[in-house]
């Protein structure tokens, strides 16, 4: 049973999550690689949504060029470390949920040490290079990943299972390759593909699905197109 | 007719209307060769939504989409 003093939190995700599927959230833990575009907005629909424990790296300092479209970026944490920022923000509107910022780019042994006590990774690293080694580790480490990418108006979602196909070939190339580098990153795509991946996670806490497994959900804003397409 | 749609930074090369007459026993390469398409800039092709190679064969009324490689977040 939901403690009573966490059910005003969750009052308004009901019905479109149970109880049950709330209890699941809340014994969850989740493990999001990146906190800046894609990994910000994730982490925000995860706490709010109830996940009880949310672990989550970054390396990286805020700068200016993150504030078009990292949510939390803010012209007054320039400098700060944005795993150190997340915590922050999760403490203030997530009480339910244990927050840990490991506040330095993770290798494969915290993905091997890490994939033991969470239900699934979230890839949400910058850079095509970074993003292939990423999933091929969570597939080395037998737990799934959540992935996504952007460039300029579009992007995709994928779910990779330790089995199942996954999109790399997308991440084909060099760090600094990637569309993403003429075309940027502006907040709508980033805060969509974000939400999706975030949902994708909900999905498979709750109701042990992906729908992206095997499947990449490419969208272009431009002519506002979603196609689900056939790893 | 061909279905043909490119994406991201590939997006210039998509034909007028997204249509391109259709030339029998053709294969995603002869494709991207009509459309001036360098193919070291492609990284990913869907004929019909289902993942495809450069040797797959093309049949008239197949959708093709045209993908760079992608990795901004």
């Amino acid at each position: 049973m939901l403690g009573h003093a966490f059910l005003g939190f969750f009052e308004r995700n009901f019905s479109a999550l149970s109880t049950q599927d709330q209890e699941k959230l809340l014994k969850s833990a989740v493990l999001v690689i990146g906190c800046g575009g894609l990994g910000g907005y994730v982490l925000e629909i995860l706490a709010r949504i109830g996940v009880g424990r949310l672990i989550f790296a970054d390396g990286d300092r805020f700068e200016q060029t993150n504030l078009n479209r990292q949510i939390l970026a803010t012209t007054e944490n320039l400098g700060k470390n944005k795993a150190k920022v997340a915590k922050h923000r999760i403490e203030k509107i997530a009480p339910y949920c244990k927050p840990m910022a490991l506040e330095y780019f993770i290798g494969p042994s915290d993905i091997s040490k890490y994939a033991r006590s969470v239900e699934l990774i979230v890839d949400a690293v910058d850079g095509v290079e970074t993003k292939v080694q990423l999933i091929k580790q969570c597939q080395g480490a037998m737990i799934p990943v959540v992935t996504g990418a952007v460039a300029g108006f579009e992007g995709f979602v994928s779910s990779v299972l330790p089995s199942g196909k996954s999109p790399i070939d997308f991440f084909c190339g060099r760090n600094g390759e990637g569309a993403e580098n003429l075309l940027g990153t502006p907040a709508p795509t980033v805060s969509m593909i974000g939400t999706l991946q975030a949902y994708e996670a909900i999905s498979y806490i709750c109701w042990g699905r992906f729908y992206l497994e095997n499947k990449v959900c490419y969208i272009s804003l431009r002519n506002f197109s979603f196609d689900i397409l056939k790893l | 007719m061909l279905e043909v749609k490119c994406f991201a930074t590939l997006g210039k090369y998509t034909p007028v209307g997204g249509k391109l007459e259709y030339r029998p026993n053709i294969t995603v390469k002869d494709l991207l060769r009509e459309l001036n398409i360098d193919e070291r800039d492609v990284k990913v092709v869907f004929v019909n939504g289902v993942y495809s190679t450069f040797d797959t064969p093309l049949r008239d009324g197949d959708r093709v989409g045209i993908f760079p490689a992608i990795g901004g977040g």
